[in-house]
């Protein structure tokens, strides 16, 4: 069982998602912006990040950089539904070389806990 | 519209030039020396001229066409003794814009110049768009005598121009598409988690059965979301080589599914064809056979009968057919049904991209994609779409 941080500003996707995570037994953390999430990265340490990468308020790109910037971060697995502007492929490549996995949605559960069993 | 006449001068018989042009220029009087003195000059300027001239004569009734040049008999496939003594409207066809007659019509009665694009006819029958300026002639007197007309076969320059447009609404598409995507990836990401957290916890098999359809659905629907942002950027995709029959087979198998249920399909495979290997996207080829069902579905009002036949009709090449029995495609629409943005149900919510993006990815497969319809073509009336795909080597 892992403490996973979940930002994504959509509570449906945010709630789909932890649902996944919480029925394989991890314990999940919600957040709804880039700046809260940060915010909750700095309290309390995490296993992993789960982040959307387009949303308002805060890039995500720019959240997963924060993260990372961060002595002993916890890795972190970028999301993306692509965008207006940046297609889901760009935006997930910036994050990618610095985020640990990227995820595009719609993705499948499978995907997901895949991804999060490889960095946990 | 300019109010700007032509008008003949009085003769100046007295003023015959010897040599030949005169050397300060051709003013309207000295032209009519010229006329005078050189008519076969005015003549084979005329008559040698690059844009199409036609002079109407307005004082005979309904204006016959007195004069045409070279031009205009090659541009219209008309020879002089067809055209002379006829009014020009034998050029105007089915599709020709009543609007612009009418405005044609009233610049005559008006006795003012046009300018205005026309759809003619050639003799074979061949429309082009013509770029139309005609001016009244006036005599000394100011009677309407006759009316003279440049044209030119402007169908190439407006056909970029449209060309151009499209480019511009499928860039356009592009952006939008982009945002479109990230809202429906969006909403589909619950739908997909939610459903396949909760299928393996239905105890009803119905309903487990049911929930398998909203997931094939929400996946179809994400391929879709792919799919048009594949066809506004030009997207790779993942080929596999498959036997058609099998994966015809289980497409249509969940297509069915997605059509009104006094729809019913018959699916029939040739033994010989069906083993048969093409290279395809799996995803993208199910997208093919759900547009042509689709289409047959609604050109059906949801009842009827749609036949699906897999054969094996053209050496090296499967053929994959898909019929109904609907009303078939009105002669008027059979020749655009495959231009992207090209609908007949834009008040259903039709994009017109259906058939295009159809055909794009039959071409890109290697395969060709034929449309036949109700009279001689499609006994029974309906819609016979035929498509093959080349065998895998």
């Amino acid at each position: 069982m892992s403490k996973i941080l979940l930002i994504d500003d959509m509570p449906s996707v945010r709630g789909a998602i932890a649902a996944v995570l919480r029925k394989d037994g991890h314990e999940v953390v919600e957040a709804e912006d880039g700046h809260s999430g940060l915010e909750r990265a700095r309290e309390s340490r995490f296993d992993l990040v789960i982040t959307d990468i387009m949303m308002p308020n805060s890039d995500g790109t720019d959240v997963v950089f924060a993260l990372k910037e961060q002595a002993g971060s916890p890795p972190v697995i970028a999301m993306s539904g692509g965008g207006s502007g940046i297609p889901a492929e760009t935006a997930l490549t910036l994050a990618r070389s610095t985020a640990d996995a990227a995820l595009t949605k719609p993705f499948e559960n499978a995907e997901l806990l895949d991804a999060v069993g490889q960095l946990t | 519209m300019t109010q700007k006449t032509i008008q003949v001068p009085k003769p100046l018989s007295d003023q015959t030039p010897t040599g030949g042009f005169p050397a300060g220029g051709i003013g309207p009087d000295i032209l009519r020396h010229l006329a005078d003195a050189k008519p076969d000059l005015l003549v084979a300027a005329i008559e040698a001229c690059p844009v199409n001239i036609t002079i109407a004569d307005m004082l005979r009734p309904d204006a016959p066409l007195a004069y045409v040049n070279p031009a205009f008999t090659e541009t219209t496939g008309y020879a002089l003794d067809d055209v002379v003594g006829r009014n020009c409207r034998f050029l105007q066809g089915e599709h020709t814009d009543p609007e612009a007659v009418a405005a044609l019509r009233q610049a005559i009665e008006q006795e003012t110049s046009i300018e205005l694009d026309l759809l003619n006819y050639r003799k074979d029958g061949t429309p082009f768009d013509n770029h139309l300026k005609m001016a009244p002639v006036h005599d000394w007197s100011g009677r309407l005598v006759a009316y003279v007309g440049i044209q030119s076969d402007v169908t190439a320059e407006r056909l970029r121009e449209r060309a151009e447009i499209d480019r511009q609404r499928l860039e356009a598409l592009g952006q939008m598409a982009g945002g479109v995507a990230h809202q429906l990836n969006n909403l589909l990401q619950p739908i997909l988690s939610l459903v396949s957290l909760n299928q393996s916890d239905m105890k009803d098999s119905r309903m487990a059965a049911d929930f398998d359809v909203v997931l094939q659905s929400a996946r179809q629907a994400a391929d879709v979301v792919r799919d048009t942002l594949a066809f506004s950027k030009g997207d790779s995709r993942t080929y596999v080589n498959v036997p058609i029959g099998e994966v015809v087979e289980s497409q249509v198998a969940f297509i069915r599914t997605l059509l009104p249920a006094d729809v019913r399909v018959d699916l029939k495979i040739e033994e010989s064809a069906g083993a048969n290997t093409v290279r395809i996207d799996v995803t993208q080829f199910s997208q093919v056979l759900a547009n042509l069902m689709i289409n047959s579905a609604q050109a059906m009002q949801a009842s009827g009968n749609i036949d699906v036949f897999v054969s094996f009709l053209r050496p090296g090449h499967v053929t994959i057919a898909v019929s109904d029995e609907g009303p078939g495609i009105p002669a008027e629409h059979r020749a655009r049904v495959l231009e992207p943005f090209y609908t007949t149900r834009s008040e259903a919510g039709g994009t017109g991209l259906g058939l295009s993006v159809v055909y794009g990815i039959v071409k890109r497969l290697g395969g060709t994609l034929a449309i036949e319809t109700a009279g001689k073509d499609v006994p029974g009336g309906g819609c016979l779409v035929t498509l093959t795909l080349p065998i895998a080597s």
